[in-house]
């Protein structure tokens, strides 16, 4: 009996958190399952995912023929011949996994995808398979491998994170002794936790020449005083480390969604009184939120027409202010109107004719202005479009984007000087609008004006293409620091446009004519180089020669050449 | 000293700095003590950093690449910088310069709102980079001077326009702040048509008299010293009017 008690104890004295115990399934070299599947190849043929021309992940047999991780294609290829090489592609990672987990979904009631390959289930929610976690496990591994073929391990422990660590060497960890577990991992696994929990990579390296080895070591230290030295990442890893992660996060945090939906009606363009609605709704959202004893840094406005058109964007709050909120909502629908007549104008082609077309370019953006052409212009059309519908906002969604615990939210000493700018930068966006303070971030790409990615103050940057991908072609430093844009006229000697060609220039520019700014004389210029980008796909490929320029006044300039025209890039101001 | 004591001291100095305009001796303290530049830059300041509470003007070709990195030093020690009508910049090039992009922002206003926004955020910003693109008035000019004298904001005015007069006018610009200005600029590299541009040279007036020579940007992008053999090279020719003849002077020699 006396045995029989201390789990038992030890399972109370854990009281919710034996509710959140985890069981973690995972597929270990998901990359190259992925892309075997992706194909149609059978699964067993050796097959490895490159990336920056080294391997990053490899399928069994092509292992144990010696194409490791960290190899280069060349040494792949040569241990082993029939090797098949795949491009590295995230997105193909979570869609095939996204496809095929859903075999889960006749197995178990709760599931959630925590990456690609990787899925996470409540064991509370296995006692329809068996009451015994064990053979839940090993029920949900067998039916799972023989709905998709894949090789699948499985990890169970208290958190989501031991639970991870623990399915990468396919154990289970009897309750409450996560800690004991965790605290003989060595620090850096802290790593697969990183991207997830916004841990940085910096962290880790700054604990370990500390002389922290385990995780244990971690734990063992005062929570304060990781707290008061390392601010939040730092009390994130303690947490982790000592076996207490999710917290709200996990559960409490989803177990209620935080959403207000507001219907409109008549549907309306005017930003005053969608303003006055989102101030109603956030109020409500808002006193959900507190009455879950939760804080909300983050909101996701979406308007959306009665034709089912939507446009959602994520803002950051300082607090939680409703008429922080209704400023935001107005923003976001002044922005989003005044865009919306380029981005309708393709339907209208199809629905009417020529002159609709033409009515809409001539337009400024106010949709209330437009309406009686449009009205026309459907009636020639169809019985399928219903203007008025379409042109008012019908309905307003807020929704919580991010729940943190309440203090997690409030400034702290570590970053109390950002306090004061940020309320500067909000007032200014009060007055002049969200797009009048950007802040700067650098997202992938070879021009200087795709590499910009300039985003309002309080949004969420989203960055169309990723940064550390590699992207042959892209500009070497020094870099033009001004952007530009305008097409310009590059003259030789003679006075005829200078001709560019991947092999060079066929005359010397002499004279540079920007419209609007007059004309300047060239008197050096570097040698022209050609850049050829996307050349695998047709609809995307790019050829186009770049020249650096500078003028008799010293400036020098960035220009492209691209099919014969010349554009300015970037000035060295 | 009690602590009720020591607030009314401090509460006596910010009365008398705002009523008379005079920084009392705690802020001439604080002066004294300047914003951190980096190594190549500081031989343009006579306190050898970026000075606290006052406006400059930064004139000339290249002022803008000069201006942000004068206050890239600044961003990566924590402060926050914000350019105001600067036009569209390229955030790759920011952080060639050093700058701490998460401590940059960038403000597009209407003109006859700038004076107001500049006062706004020259309260809580450490460095402040505006192009008005016309000159305020003398009014408005000395409320501005008076909002940074008061906030110990650094505020780098360009003047990319500024005509040779400018240039004739020296160390203070007719408004009486102090000024950088950047008398030549020649890029190297170029090789008549087969190198690219590699670094730009720049002869600049410092704020305190001396021309001083510097590399800006350098193949990485950011600052650098001008070699000491390419100082015997020929003089630069000035850009536009033929300026007065000027010695180049070495950085360390600068001082004072």
């Amino acid at each position: 009996m006396a045995e029989r008690s201390a789990p038992a104890d030890a399972s109370a004295r854990s009281g919710a958190r034996r509710g959140l115990r985890r069981l973690v399934l995972t597929v270990p070299d998901w990359p190259a399952i992925a892309a075997a599947a992706d194909e149609e190849r059978s699964l067993s043929a050796p097959l490895a995912v490159l990336r920056g021309n080294r391997i990053v992940s490899a399928n069994a047999s092509a292992r144990t023929a010696g194409a490791i991780p960290g190899t280069t294609s060349r040494t792949a290829r040569m241990r082993c011949p029939e090797l098949v090489l795949a491009p590295w592609d995230p997105d193909r990672d979570g869609r095939v996994f996204a496809s095929s987990v859903s075999a889960l979904e006749s197995l178990v009631a709760r599931f959630s995808v925590v990456a690609p390959g990787t899925a996470e289930v409540p064991v509370a929610s296995l006692r329809r398979i068996s009451p015994d976690e064990t053979t839940a496990a090993a029920a949900l591994l067998s039916g799972l491998t023989a709905a998709t073929g894949w090789e699948v391990f499985a990890g169970i422990a208290d958190t989501l994170f031991a639970a991870r660590l623990a399915a990468a060497d396919s154990t289970r960890v009897p309750p409450g002794e996560t800690p004991a577990f965790l605290a003989a991992r060595p620090l850096a696994d802290l790593a697969c936790a990183a991207d997830a929990d916004g841990l940085d990579d910096d962290l880790l390296t700054t604990l370990s020449r500390l002389g922290l080895r385990t995780l244990g070591d971690l734990a063992a230290l005062p929570r304060s005083a990781v707290r008061t030295r390392f601010g939040t990442s730092g009390l994130r890893a303690h947490l982790l480390a000592s076996g207490e992660g999710e917290g709200l996060r996990a559960d409490a945090v989803r177990l209620r969604e935080h959403r207000v939906e507001v219907p409109l009606d008549p549907p309306t363009t005017r930003t005053d009184v969608l303003a006055f609605a989102a101030r109603t709704a956030a109020a409500q959202l808002f006193a959900g939120v507190r009455a879950a004893g939760l804080s909300c840094p983050q909101v996701q406005i979406t308007l959306r027409t009665d034709a089912g058109e939507e446009h959602a964007r994520t803002w950051r709050l300082e607090s939680m202010d409703d008429s922080a909120v209704a400023d935001r909502t107005r923003w976001q629908a002044d922005g989003w109107l005044a865009s919306r007549p380029g981005r309708a104008r393709p339907p209208v082609p199809r629905s009417g004719d020529g002159p609709a077309g033409e009515g809409w370019d001539d337009d400024e953006g106010r949709v209330r202005r437009r309406r009686p052409r449009r009205r026309s212009g459907c009636a020639e059309a169809g019985p399928d479009d219903v203007p008025e519908a379409l042109d008012g906002i019908g309905a307003l969604v807020l929704a919580a984007a991010e729940l943190t615990a309440p203090l997690a939210a409030q400034p702290s000493l570590l970053d109390a000087d950002d306090i004061a700018p940020a309320r500067a930068l909000e007032r200014l966006q009060g007055l002049f609008g969200a797009d009048a303070v950007l802040v700067p971030g650098i997202q992938g790409g070879r021009d200087p004006e795709e590499t910009a990615l300039w985003t309002p103050w309080g949004q969420a940057p989203s960055a169309d293409r990723r940064a550390d991908a590699p992207w042959p072609g892209s500009l070497p430093a020094p870099r033009p620091i001004r952007i530009r844009r305008t097409p310009v006229e590059l003259l030789d000697a003679a006075g005829a446009s200078v001709v560019a060609r991947a092999s060079g220039l066929e005359t010397a520019p002499a004279l540079l004519r920007i419209p609007g700014a007059g004309e300047l004389t060239v008197c050096a210029h570097s040698a022209a180089w050609p850049l050829e980008a996307d050349w695998w796909d047709p609809e995307r490929a790019r050829r186009a020669v770049r020249l650096q320029i500078v003028a008799s006044t010293g400036a020098g300039y960035l220009l492209t050449c691209e099919s014969g025209r010349w554009r300015l890039l970037g000035e060295y101001a | 000293m009690s602590a009720s004591a020591l607030r009314t001291a401090g509460a006596l100095s910010a009365e008398l700095s705002r009523s008379l305009g005079i920084p009392t001796a705690a802020e001439l303290f604080g002066a004294a003590d300047p914003r951190p530049l980096d190594a190549p830059l500081q031989g343009l300041f006579a306190a050898g950093g970026l000075p606290r509470g006052e406006v400059l003007d930064v004139a000339g070709p290249g002022s803008l690449t000069l201006a942000l990195a004068c206050a890239a030093a600044t961003t990566r020690g924590g402060g926050w910088c914000a350019g105001l009508g600067l036009g569209e910049l390229a955030p790759t090039a920011l952080a060639d310069l050093g700058v701490r992009l998460d401590r940059f922002v960038s403000a597009e206003v209407p003109a006859q709102d700038w004076l107001r926004v500049a006062g706004i955020l020259a309260d809580s910003f450490a460095a402040l980079i505006a192009a008005p693109g016309f000159s305020p008035t003398p009014h408005d000019d000395e409320r501005l001077r008076a909002k940074v004298r008061d906030s110990r904001c650094t505020l780098l005015l360009l003047d990319a326009e500024a005509g040779p007069d400018a240039r004739r006018a020296g160390q203070r610009s007719r408004r009486g702040h102090r000024r950088l200005t950047v008398l030549a600029e020649e890029w190297e590299g170029a090789a008549h048509g087969s190198g690219r541009l590699e670094r730009r040279r720049m002869r600049i007036q410092a704020a305190h008299g001396p021309v001083c020579e510097i590399v800006l940007p350098s193949e990485a992008g950011g600052p650098a010293e001008s070699a000491p053999a390419q100082a015997t090279a020929p003089a630069l020719p000035a850009v536009g009017e033929s300026a007065p003849q000027l010695r180049l002077v070495p950085a360390e020699g600068s001082r004072g």
